[in-house]
């Protein structure tokens, strides 16, 4: 078989029709979708720095060592959807999580005994995403799986409010919805929850580089569709 | 216009490059010269470049004039050179007159200063005491030592032009910097390792390490004479180091930029214990305080009022961040007594 036929089908795999057809009924009705959730993030690791003076020589004399983190943070988040197929959505996101920006110091020339110093950062993230819904894999009758991938920026507001830093934020997910009631024929055609996992690629921000560094990310909400 | 003749001090220190009268400015990183007028501390510093120097006739073995006037201008370009600053010099020639004549000219060259046995070099500063202007500045090599201007040093010779951006670092009105290490090696003290070119103590002979201004040195003579957009573009630490509520004096404070590697070091200036580190790139910074027990504190300040040496170095349990442009709002580090 062809490279383009393969792709071919893909492609109405993702979009739909004939998986339409298969189908009973639309579990998802509805062109718009609002939705409110909260987001769990994992840890950013941000990596190790010594504090280094220079010897007589021009080799380096540690004073002390630091490793620093983004703490896990839990994020609430606001969601609009639109409908563009059956199976294809676009939406855009805005969230808010409070974090702490952490850094172990440690191995001090002196003995100062190790500390964790740390300050709040306040993460304001905003994202669009493409999302699939695998129609054609539905669990039971109402349970629709989907794929989803996308990309933004976080604002990162330092404590006390005097610095920000902005991230590139990119992920990929996959996940389910789950109808709890449709109306179709209601202003409000359906109300649901959808439950989902990311891989949560940062790049930049309160980071020390530019390196892009992953971490989990899941989440829940409950959605509206209009 | 009046004028007053800050004297030099020379301590008994092993290889101590140079001590200055410096009354302390309670305002920013480093340590700037400062004077007092009118019961408020006005920072020393050059109103007017290029700055121009003479060099003086007559040298040392190995070191003639035209090598000594070549190093410097190296010595003068490393400071020139920093691209946040704005101070530059100029050399006007060579002259007859000897370093510290208080001629209007500032003068370097070679001296034979055989009671000064452990003092490298010293430079000495004609100010204006109302406008603390500085008018001349005066740097003398002590000749009893052995010197070098080999380009990758030379054992068993001081390296003119690592002690020259020290002593250039006197002349725009740096004090010292306290971001060393040392221990007590015979009746002085040996240094271990540093991280500004303004440490008081000299590395032995032979090294070079200290021709390359480090991120304290760029941070205060950027401070002193700004350049660009550096006071935008950086921000500043401020607070109060304190034991038992109450204000120290002299505690060596230094903030730490992971994101950089910048160590850049600042001291509690008054009896309140107000410290400000200014020059940061902006950022979290981890803070270290300990007591000035590197070097003698003569080389930092007067000895009136007291240094306070009873607390213990701490780090301090918050990351302080430095704004652009702006100051981070006082902090306040409790410390313990040892």
């Amino acid at each position: 078989m062809s490279r383009r036929p393969a792709l071919g089908a893909l492609l109405l795999f993702l979009l739909g029709p004939a998986a339409a057809a298969a189908q009973p009924s639309d579990p998802l009705p509805g062109r718009l979708e609002l939705a409110l959730g909260g987001r769990w993030t994992g840890g950013l690791a941000f990596g190790e720095a010594e504090a280094l003076e220079t010897r007589a020589s021009g080799g380096s004399f540690a004073l002390f060592a630091t490793d620093t983190e983004l703490a896990a943070s839990t994020a609430a988040e606001a969601r609009l959807g639109v409908r563009l197929f059956r199976t294809v959505q676009i939406e855009a996101s805005a969230a808010y999580a409070s974090s702490d920006l952490r850094t172990r110091v440690s191995s001090d020339v002196e003995g100062i005994p190790d500390v964790t110093a740390s300050e709040s950062l306040m993460q304001f993230a905003f994202e669009g995403a493409l999302l699939a819904h695998l129609d054609r894999w539905r669990l039971g009758r109402r349970t629709v799986p989907f794929v989803s991938a996308g990309g933004g920026f976080v604002r990162q507001l330092h404590e006390g409010r005097t610095l920000v830093d902005v991230a590139g934020t990119y992920h990929v997910g996959a996940g389910v919805r789950y109808p709890l009631a449709t109306r179709g024929a209601a202003r409000v055609k359906a109300i649901g929850v959808r439950a989902e996992v990311r891989a949560v690629v940062r790049i930049g921000g309160a980071a020390f580089d530019n390196r892009a560094r992953v971490a989990p990310a899941l989440g829940a909400s409950l959605f509206l569709r209009l | 216009m009046s004028r007053s003749r800050f004297g030099r001090l020379h301590a008994a220190a092993a290889a101590l490059l140079v001590i200055l009268v410096a009354v302390p400015r309670p305002a920013h990183a480093y340590l700037k010269f400062g004077v007092a007028v009118n019961g408020r501390q006005v920072t020393v510093k050059w109103n007017q470049t290029p700055i121009r120097y003479y060099v003086a006739e007559g040298g040392v073995p190995g070191v003639g004039p035209p090598q000594l006037a070549a190093t410097l201008a190296q010595a003068f370009s490393t400071w020139q050179a920093v691209p946040t600053a704005s101070v530059s010099f100029e050399f006007a020639g060579y002259t007859n007159a000897r370093p510290g004549e208080g001629d209007g000219r500032s003068t370097i060259g070679f001296l034979a200063e055989p009671d000064l046995d452990r003092v490298l070099a010293s430079t000495s500063l004609l100010i204006d005491d109302v406008t603390g202007e500085l008018l001349e500045a005066d740097i003398f090599f002590n000749s009893v030592f052995s010197w070098s201007v080999a380009p990758s040093g030379e054992a068993g010779r001081f390296d003119v032009e690592t002690i020259a951006v020290h002593e250039i670092g006197h002349l725009i009105g740096l004090g010292h910097s306290a971001i060393g290490e040392t221990e007590v090696s015979g009746s002085g003290r040996r240094v271990i390792a540093a991280e500004t070119v303004m440490f008081p103590l000299a590395f032995g002979s032979g090294s070079v390490t200290n021709r390359r201004l480090r991120a304290d040195d760029i941070a205060g003579v950027s401070d002193l004479y700004p350049d660009g957009a550096f006071e935008a573009d950086t921000g500043s630490i401020s607070g109060r180091v304190t034991r038992n509520g109450e204000g120290l004096f002299g505690a060596h404070v230094v903030a730490f930029n992971p994101a950089t590697g910048a160590l850049v070091g600042a001291f509690s200036l008054n009896a309140h214990g107000e410290f400000s580190i200014a020059g940061l790139t902006p950022g979290a910074h981890v803070l270290r305080i300990e007591p000035l027990d590197d070097a003698d504190v003569e080389s930092f300040f007067e000895p009136d009022p007291p240094v306070e040496f009873d607390f213990r170095a701490v780090f301090f349990n918050q990351l302080v961040v430095a704004p652009r442009g702006a100051d981070s709002g006082s902090v306040e580090v409790a410390v313990q007594p040892k």
